[in-house]
């Protein structure tokens, strides 16, 4: 059982917004890619999200978040995600989210940020080099 | 001929081989012409009404809704000034998805991405000034539908329209919500039972009012292809007319109020040949399946608009002319309604000037292109004509298929229709990445540097979030509190016993209930639906 893992990554869909085409992709090409992929489901709370990542020991939390709302759900997450003794694993965001709003989410702890368009192998590489 | 001068195999998006040339003999192979008719004869191909456009141009509804119901009042104002023709209802999430503005999950989320409703108060301030008789409403709304067509006629009804004679649309389609957009609430079996409950209360009390408006439109933007976008949305249709008529009304009492919201972007031809060979081919099924005998029971109305999907975050000014095209397809395919997805969609709400754009863009048709003169122009071309047989054939294999495998609600609930289609999306994005997809800006005639477009983004005001829960704190103070607790404890019974529950519910709106309140009442009756999630 020494044998490593593949990288685990728990995606979710915060809040209200059903727009889970982008999710479903990514999803897809993260699998492709031989990650692990948890794949919440719509409607998820901070809380709901933290634990999911916790029970999971999730290396990765990738949120997709396509209806405007990411900085306070990000605000509200990144406190649950530390409480979680997830501080340390790699969290990144992608879908529609305006050039003015990528700095403070990055300085939120979404260290990969994808808007809108972003390339999968982008993507790929980016957790590929990143995942702690 | 040599093979190196034989052109190279082109296959259209719904899988139908593309030849270099037609001529009379692929008509005759494909059918020929027996399913083409006349305008407003069946089958309808060429349109439901004799004189289609040179009687009256489409109706123009750009879709809009942001904030509070006063915010939203004064931009449907600066539409209407503007020469739009109808109204296309965006709500916030939380409204969608039936939760109060003052629920912890709406946090953040009230008036965000459309107009916040909490009770009929909203309604009463959304509409003011706006004369019903003539501008006809739409409601984008699923999950909440049956609420919001009962705050809709309550309102009406209350401005002394007479509701045997009010016209609109709710979009109340929960089965696409299940395929792609998201916003259903309870499981999928009341979900259904919801939607017959509004049909059927309309067809006795408000029958000219369109309950429904089923939507390929949304089943496209999560990865369908445009046959599969049709079939399905027919095979839902299907669904709500089946649980219409086990309730024992005939089908001429509610068909003729079915109606779609149809997406258009790709191929020109294929577009106008979907349009043409699902009017035929729904008639079909109305006549020979429901044996409807009248013939508005048999039109497939629909809206048909220039979507999301073909639009580009990339160089986002040449979305206007996507946009034009769309627009184009829509009028040559005897659209009842148009709207479009405005050039700035993949940044923001749209700005005024985005929504003025796309207005004059359909108005430019009416008034300086020709394209309300003559009905349905591209009939008789030998490629149209073959492709709207061919496609009649792919979209009618695709219900079979559909009807074979157990049936589209069994395997909507099983989530294999979401599956299928985030497969074919997920391979559609792999195609565009590779460039074998061609998309302007996105894999050629790219701008580097050119990503990220300056366009105005519309601001999220906390501020109309705020005024949205004091007006929804007042009308809680204002309101008989027992004639609440009375209508809701109403319409619970009526969900549990399995009564029609919209008569309740036009008693709780009217006393003030509120969405979520009214979700709730339902919810304990119904329970809450489980999304499958499912690769």
């Amino acid at each position: 059982m020494n044998q490593k893992r593949p990288i685990r990554i728990v995606l979710g869909k915060p809040g209200l917004d059903g727009h889970d085409h982008g999710a479903k992709v990514v999803a897809r090409a993260l699998m492709d890619a031989g990650f692990e992929v948890i794949y919440t489901g719509l409607r998820q709370t901070p809380t709901s999200i933290a634990k999911i990542a916790r029970d999971n020991d999730a290396d990765v939390v990738a949120l997709s978040s396509m209806a405007g709302s990411h900085l306070e759900f990000c605000r509200k997450l990144k406190p649950m995600l530390e409480q979680s003794g997830l501080g340390n694993r790699l969290w990144i965001i992608g879908g529609n989210l305006p050039r003015t709003d990528h700095a403070n989410l990055r300085a939120l702890g979404f260290k990969g940020v994808f808007p809108s368009s972003s390339r999968l192998a982008d993507i790929v590489a980016f957790v590929e080099a990143n995942v702690p | 001929m040599s093979d190196s001068s034989r052109p190279k195999p082109v296959v259209n998006e719904s899988g139908i081989e593309v030849q270099a040339l037609y001529g009379p003999a692929d008509v005759e192979r494909t059918g020929g012409y027996s399913l083409v008719g006349q305008p407003g004869e069946y089958p309808f191909t060429r349109g439901i009404h004799p004189l289609m456009y040179r009687k009256q141009p489409w109706t123009m509804r750009q879709y809009t809704g942001f904030g509070n119901a006063a915010d939203t009042n004064r931009r449907f104002r600066y539409l209407i000034e503007n020469g739009q023709t109808g109204l296309n209802v965006a709500f916030d999430l939380p409204t969608q998805c039936g939760l109060d503005s003052d629920d912890s999950a709406a946090e953040g989320e009230v008036g965000r991405v459309g107009m916040a409703v909490d009770t009929l108060h909203d309604f009463e301030v959304a509409f003011a000034g706006i004369d019903l008789d003539k501008i006809t409403v739409s409601l984008t709304i699923n999950g909440a539908a049956p609420q919001l067509i009962a705050m809709y006629l309550a309102m009406a009804e209350g401005l002394g329209y007479d509701i045997k004679k009010l016209r609109g649309t709710a979009q109340n389609d929960i089965l696409k919500e299940f395929i792609g957009r998201g916003t259903w609430i309870y499981p999928v079996k009341p979900s259904i039972r919801l939607v017959g409950d509004t049909i059927e209360y309309c067809a006795h009390h408000a029958p000219k009012y369109s309950p429904v408006s089923v939507c390929g439109y949304h089943i496209r933007e999560s990865g369908a292809d445009p046959a599969q976008e049709m079939a399905y949305a027919f095979c839902i249709a299907r669904a709500y007319a089946d649980e219409v008529v086990r309730r024992g009304l005939s089908i001429d009492e509610f068909a003729g109020r079915l109606s779609f919201n149809f997406n258009i972007f790709g191929n020109i031809f294929e577009q106008v040949a979907k349009f043409r060979a699902g009017r035929g081919l729904w008639a079909s099924i109305m006549r020979d399946e429901y044996h409807a005998t009248k013939p508005g029971s048999m039109w497939m109305r629909m809206i048909a608009g220039g979507g999301g999907g073909g639009l580009t975050l990339e160089q986002p000014e040449v979305n206007i002319v996507r946009g034009a095209y769309y627009a184009l397809i829509s009028a040559l395919s005897g659209a009842q309604t148009m709207a479009l997805c405005c050039y700035d969609e993949a940044y923001t709400i749209p700005s005024e000037y985005a929504q003025r754009i796309s207005l004059r863009t359909m108005q430019l048709l009416v008034e300086e292109m020709g394209l309300t003169e003559t009905v349905d122009p591209l009939a008789g071309s030998w490629y149209v004509e073959t492709l709207t047989n061919q496609m009649r054939d792919r979209i009618g294999a695709i219900i079979a298929e559909t009807d074979a495998n157990g049936g589209i609600v069994q395997q909507i609930a099983s989530g294999e229709i979401q599956a299928r289609i985030s497969a074919q999306a997920y391979r559609m994005v792999r195609a565009k990445e590779s460039g074998e997809f061609r998309k302007i800006g996105v894999n050629c005639y790219r701008q580097e540097g050119e990503q990220y477009a300056e366009v105005e983004l519309h601001p999220y005001r906390e501020a109309d979030a705020q005024a949205q829960l004091a007006n929804l704190n007042a009308v809680r103070a204002r309101r008989d509190a027992p004639r609440v607790t009375r209508t809701l404890a109403a319409l619970k019974t009526a969900a549990v016993r399995g009564e029609n529950v919209m008569p309740a519910m036009l008693d709780a709106v009217k006393a003030y209930a509120t969405v979520g309140e009214i979700t709730r009442e339902l919810a304990q009756a119904f329970g809450r639906y489980q999304e499958p999630v499912r690769f």
